[in-house]
C-alpha cells in the first residue's frame, strides 16, 4: 500500500473515531445538527388524550415559530420535532430513544400523562435530556415540571373554599379522581383539612373509567356542604354537578386545573362555578405583553382564537408559557447548549410572562415552576379572576 | 337523598344505556353471528351528529331522530359498501373487521369535533323529581325511555313483522333460511341499520347525563361487553337486562367495597359467564348435532 493511501486511511480513521467520540457524548448536544438548536415533542397526539397532547403541541411550534422568525435565539433557529406516543407508555420511552440519540435534542416536551413521564425518565437520565413534562409523579433529576402538579394543591384548595363560601370552617365535600397525583392529594386534602379549620364532610374517589356517579353524588349531597372541591374531568365535574344541583344544593364548585378541560363550561349558565389554574387565562382583549404575544403567535394556529375558551383549550397556553421560559434559558446558556448545560440553566430560571405568569422558575431543590393557582368564577364562555392563591407545597 | 335510592335511579339509568348499545351486539350477532367492536364508534358519532344539530339551534326531538336515522343509514351503507364483502368470507373475520371500523370513527370524529369533551346546552328540561328518596333528572327519565321504547319496538319487531320473522329464521338457522329463499345480505343490512340507531340514542342518552365525551363513550361501548355477555350474546331483551344487572353490580360493588374494585368485578364476571354459561342468561345454548 503506498503512503498517500496509508495518509488517506489514517485521516478517515481519525474523522470516524472523532464521529464515535461525538456520538458517544450522548443526545442533548447540538453541536453537530448544523447552527440549529435541537428541541422535541413527545406528547399524546393520538388516543383518548390527545386534545391535551395536540393543543400543548400547538403552543410550544407558536413560539417555536414566533422565535425563528425573529431570527431565534442567540441566532440560532430552532428545529422542532414532534413524535407521537399514542398514550402508551412504551411509545413514550421509545420516543425519548429516538429523539435523544437519532435527533440529538436538548429538551424533550409533552407526557401529558404521568405514566408515560416515568417510563421516558430513564431514558432522559442515559442521555441527561431534561424532559419537560406536563405531569410528573416522581422527582427526577432530569424532569422538570411544566404542569400542575395537584399533589401540593390541597393548601389552596382550602383557601379557595373559605374565599367562595366567605366561611373560615366550611363544611367540604372533596371528589377526586384515582390518579396518582390526585390521590397523593386525597390523601394531603384527609391530613391537613382539620389544621387548616375546613369541615371534611366526605371525600368521594372516582374511577376515570367510572359510567355512573349516583352513589358518590349522593354522599355529597347527603353531607349538605357549604363547599364542593373536585378534582376530575371536564364530563365529571358536569356530571356531580348536575347531580347535585338536582338535589337543590346550590354550594359552590371548586375544581381543580378545570382550565385543560375549560370547554365542558361552555355551555354552563351555573353561576357558582369556580376553576383553579396556575396561569392567568389568556382573555381575547389582554393588553399586557406576555398575552398580547401569544394570542399573536397562536391565532393562525388554533380554532376560535379569538374567544376565551379558544385561546385557553386544553395545554396551549402551557406550551407556549413553558416553551418561552425554555428560550430564556437556552439564551443563557450561549451556543451549542447541551442537555446537561441546559438542566443547570432551567435550575437558575427565574422569570415571568406578564398576563400569563407572575413567575415561573426552578431550582436545583424544586422542579415545579409556578408559584400561584389563580382563581376564576366561569360562567359559560366568561371567566372572572377571584382571587391569586400561593402555589402551596408537597407533603 | 338517599345513597342506596340513588344508586338505583343509577342503576337504572346506567344499565339503560348499556342497554341500548347492547341491543345493536345482540342484533348484528343473530343476524350474522358477527361480535362488533364499532357499536361505540356509532355511539360516539351519534353523539356528536347530535351535538351538532342541538348547538346549531335544532330542537330535542328532532335532532334525536335526525340523529338516530343518520347513524343508521350510514351504518348500513358501511356495510353494503365494506363489510357484506368481509362478510361473504366468516364471521371472525367481519368481527376483527369491526375494530378496523371503530377506529375510522373514532379519528373521523376527532378530525371533525377534536378530542376534548364537549358540552351540551340545556336541550332537556334541568328539573328534577324525588322519588322515594332518590332526586331524578329529566335527562334520566330520558335515557330510560329510549331504552325501553327501543327494545320494547325490537321485540315487537322481531315477533310480529316479516322482517322480524326473517331476522329470526337467519339467527336460528342462517344457511337453511338462505334455502328457504331469505335474502341474508339484506338481513344483514337491517341489522346494521338498527345496530347503528341504537348506538346513536346510547351516545345522546349518554351525553344528555355530563358532556359529549370522546372517552366516556369509549367506557360505555367497553363495558357494554360484560353486560352482554351476562344478558346472552343474541338476546335483544337480554341485553337490556343484561345491562340493568352489570350497571346494579357496578353500584353495589362501588358503595359495599370502593370504586377501584369496580372494573375488576365487571370483566371478571364476564369471564365467569363465559366459562360457566357462555350464552348468559337469557341466549339461547347453541346446540350442535354430530
Amino acid at each position: 500500500m503506498s503512503r498517500p493511501h496509508r495518509a488517506t486511511l489514517k485521516a478517515l480513521a481519525l474523522a470516524g473515531a472523532g464521529a464515535l467520540v461525538l456520538a458517544a457524548c450522548g443526545g442533548g448536544s447540538d453541536a453537530a445538527s448544523g447552527g440549529e438548536y435541537n428541541w422535541g415533542i413527545n406528547a399524546e397526539l393520538s388516543g383518548a388524550t390527545s386534545a391535551y397532547g395536540k393543543t400543548l403541541q400547538q403552543g410550544i411550534q407558536a413560539y417555536v415559530d414566533e422565535v425563528n422568525a425573529a431570527g431565534g435565539i442567540n441566532g440560532h433557529k430552532i428545529k422542532l420535532t414532534a413524535l407521537d406516543n399514542g398514550g402508551e407508555q412504551s411509545r413514550a420511552a421509545a420516543n425519548t430513544t429516538q429523539l435523544a440519540t437519532a435527533h440529538r435534542v436538548n429538551v424533550i416536551f409533552g407526557n401529558v400523562l404521568s405514566s408515560n413521564c416515568s417510563a421516558a425518565q430513564p431514558v432522559a437520565v442515559r442521555n441527561k435530556v431534561p424532559l419537560a413534562c406536563i405531569s410528573a409523579a416522581e422527582h427526577n433529576p432530569y424532569v422538570f415540571n411544566i404542569g400542575p402538579d395537584n399533589a401540593r394543591a390541597a393548601t389552596p384548595l382550602f383557601e379557595a373554599a373559605k374565599k367562595v363560601t366567605g366561611k373560615s370552617d366550611p363544611k367540604t365535600a372533596f371528589v377526586y379522581l384515582n390518579t396518582l397525583t390526585d390521590l397523593a392529594l386525597a390523601k394531603d386534602v384527609q391530613a391537613k383539612a382539620a389544621g387548616a379549620g375546613i369541615q371534611l364532610a366526605t371525600a368521594q374517589e372516582i374511577d376515570l373509567m367510572s359510567t355512573d356517579y349516583s352513589s358518590q353524588t349522593a354522599k355529597v349531597v347527603a353531607a349538605k356542604p357549604d363547599v364542593v372541591l373536585i378534582s376530575h374531568t371536564g364530563p365529571g365535574l358536569l356530571s356531580v354537578l348536575k347531580g347535585v344541583r338536582a338535589a337543590g344544593i346550590q354550594a359552590p364548585f371548586v375544581w381543580l386545573d378545570g382550565t385543560a378541560n375549560l370547554t365542558s363550561l361552555a355551555s354552563s349558565t351555573d353561576e357558582n362555578v369556580y376553576a383553579m389554574t396556575v396561569y392567568s387565562l389568556v382573555q381575547p382583549d389582554a393588553t399586557e405583553e406576555g398575552a398580547k404575544a401569544y394570542i399573536n403567535a397562536v391565532k393562525s394556529k388554533i380554532k376560535d382564537s379569538s374567544t376565551l375558551m379558544g385561546l385557553n383549550d386544553g395545554e396551549a397556553v402551557m406550551g407556549y408559557l413553558s416553551a418561552k421560559a425554555y428560550g430564556e434559558a437556552m439564551k443563557a446558556c450561549g451556543y451549542p447548549c447541551s442537555g446537561e448545560q441546559l438542566k443547570q440553566q432551567l435550575e437558575k430560571l427565574q422569570t415571568s410572562i406578564p398576563g400569563i405568569v407572575d413567575a415561573f422558575g426552578y431550582t436545583a431543590d424544586d422542579h415545579y415552576p409556578f408559584k400561584n393557582w389563580y382563581l376564576y368564577n366561569v360562567v359559560g364562555s366568561k371567566a372572572t379572576l377571584t382571587q391569586t392563591l400561593a402555589a402551596g407545597s408537597s407533603s | 337523598m338517599s345513597v342506596v335510592a340513588q344508586a338505583v335511579v343509577g342503576t337504572i339509568v346506567t344499565g339503560s344505556v348499556y342497554g341500548l348499545v347492547g341491543v345493536g351486539f345482540a342484533l348484528l350477532f343473530r343476524a350474522s353471528k358477527v361480535l362488533s367492536f364499532a357499536q361505540g364508534g356509532f355511539m360516539l358519532l351519534g353523539a356528536f351528529v347530535f351535538y351538532s344539530l342541538v348547538t346549531g339551534g335544532r330542537p330535542f326531538l328532532p335532532a334525536v331522530l335526525v340523529t338516530m336515522i343518520t347513524v343508521a343509514a350510514f351504518s348500513a351503507v358501511v356495510y353494503v359498501l365494506i363489510f357484506a364483502r368481509v362478510a361473504a368470507r366468516e364471521a371472525f373475520a367481519t368481527s376483527v373487521a369491526t375494530i378496523g371500523l371503530a377506529g375510522v370513527l373514532q379519528a373521523a370524529v376527532g378530525i371533525r369535533y377534536g378530542t376534548a369533551p364537549l358540552s351540551l346546552p340545556d336541550v332537556v328540561s334541568t328539573r328534577a323529581f324525588r322519588i322515594l328518596g332518590a332526586v331524578v333528572q329529566v335527562a334520566d327519565i330520558v335515557a330510560v325511555v329510549m331504552a325501553v321504547t327501543v327494545v320494547a319496538a325490537l321485540v315487537l319487531i322481531l315477533r310480529h313483522s316479516q322482517i322480524g320473522l326473517r331476522m329470526n329464521a337467519v339467527a336460528d338457522n342462517a344457511t337453511l333460511a338462505v334455502h328457504l329463499g331469505i335474502s341474508s345480505a339484506r338481513i344483514a343490512t337491517v341489522a346494521w341499520a338498527l345496530a347503528g340507531g341504537t348506538a346513536a340514542l346510547a351516545g345522546i342518552a349518554f351525553s344528555l347525563r355530563s358532556a359529549v365525551d370522546p372517552v366516556g363513550v369509549a367506557n360505555i361501548g367497553l363495558l357494554a361487553f360484560p353486560a352482554i355477555i351476562l344478558g346472552g350474546l343474541g338476546s335483544v331483551g337480554g341485553a337490556l337486562a343484561g345491562g340493568l344487572l352489570l350497571a346494579g353490580i357496578q353500584n353495589a360493588v362501588r358503595i359495599g367495597i370502593g370504586a377501584g374494585w369496580v372494573d375488576f368485578v365487571s370483566f371478571a364476571l364476564m369471564l365467569g359467564f363465559l366459562f360457566f354459561r357462555p350464552s348468559g342468561l337469557f341466549g339461547k345454548a347453541e346446540v350442535v348435532r354430530l
